[in-house]
């Protein structure tokens, strides 16, 4: 009678840890799916580049980049995360392995109008 | 009397076992209901784009007006239609005019609302493509417009309406 109580006892323990396991697992890729590289390449892409189009001329602006540098450090890149190609107005952000993300502005920026501080890892765009 | 007793503990042990292994089934396939439910609602809602044409229209029609009408004042040159609205409003003209992803109109109305100037750059089916895409439940790739109204005065004080309307689908351009 103890060893089936016993039997009875180490079977729920295994079953609830097994589904304690399954609900981390699941929690795990969720997690893993919200701060992966992809994401912060197209929501930083469109913020700088959304950023660039409400600023007024003549304005500079100043922005925390620092988070990109994390992914870069984190898949091994030694590129920097931002490109600009100012001829066809287009704003790439790369933090991995791929073509990282492209976003397009409206607003004509001459050369040179973004830049980053790496030491402080701020971006500064002069409009 | 003893055989019977023993035959109906051998019956119920089974079924236990029988309704173990049942539930186990059960168990498992409910897992896995939920496994393919939250990895396809996670993976539909990361892959999904962020839209931004409303607020690019937004942003758009915002430096359009504040351009013209610096001040609340409607630029004279502007009127008399001697106004580049890309090279003073530092837009793209490459991006706007002739890229097909964006439409922008402006009107300036008299104080009797006649239409005294009316440009306009960029796709021009966007304005019956937002009629639709206005009346439509899911339109996803059709663009998204806004439209502002501003008054302002022109030089000799009168009043003038201005009337700006953005339509934008570059969220959705091939180049993406």
């Amino acid at each position: 009678m103890n060893k089936k109580a016993n039997e009875l006892l180490t079977e729920q323990i295994i079953f609830y840890a097994l589904n304690i396991i399954f609900i981390m697992l699941l929690l795990f890729f969720v997690w893993r799916a919200g701060t992966g590289a992809a994401t912060a390449e197209e929501s930083y892409a469109k913020r700088i580049g959304i950023a660039i189009d409400s600023i007024k001329p003549g304005t500079e602006l100043v922005m925390d980049v620092s988070e990109l540098y994390v992914y870069l450090e984190k898949n091994k890149m030694k590129s920097s995360p931002i490109t600009v190609d100012y001829s066809k107005n287009v704003i790439n952000i790369k933090v991995s392995s791929g073509t990282g993300y492209d976003f397009r502005y409206f607003t004509n920026l001459s050369s040179g109008s973004i830049t980053i501080n790496e030491k402080t890892k701020f971006l500064v765009i002069k409009s | 009397m003893t055989l019977d007793y023993s035959l109906l503990k051998f019956l119920n042990y089974s079924r236990r076992q029988a309704d173990s292994k049942l539930l186990s089934i059960w168990w498992f396939a409910v897992l896995v209901i939920i496994l393919v439910g939250i990895v396809g609602g996670t993976l539909m809602f990361y892959s999904s784009k962020i839209d931004m044409r409303s607020l690019e229209g937004e942003i758009l029609s915002s430096r359009v007006i504040d351009c013209i009408a610096e001040g609340g004042y409607v630029s004279d040159d502007y009127l008399k239609n001697n106004f580049d609205v890309f090279k003073t409003c530092g837009l793209s003209e490459g991006i706007i005019n002739r890229s097909g992803d964006y439409y922008l109109n402006i009107s300036v109305y008299d104080s009797n609302l006649n239409l005294i100037v009316d440009n306009d750059y960029g796709n021009r089916a966007f304005v019956q493509e937002c009629n639709i895409g206005a009346v439509m439940i899911e339109a996803k790739n059709y663009p998204k417009c806004t439209q502002k109204e501003i008054f302002a005065l022109n030089l000799k004080g009168e009043t003038l309406k201005i009337k700006v309307f953005v339509g934008s689908n570059s969220e959705y351009s091939s180049d993406e």
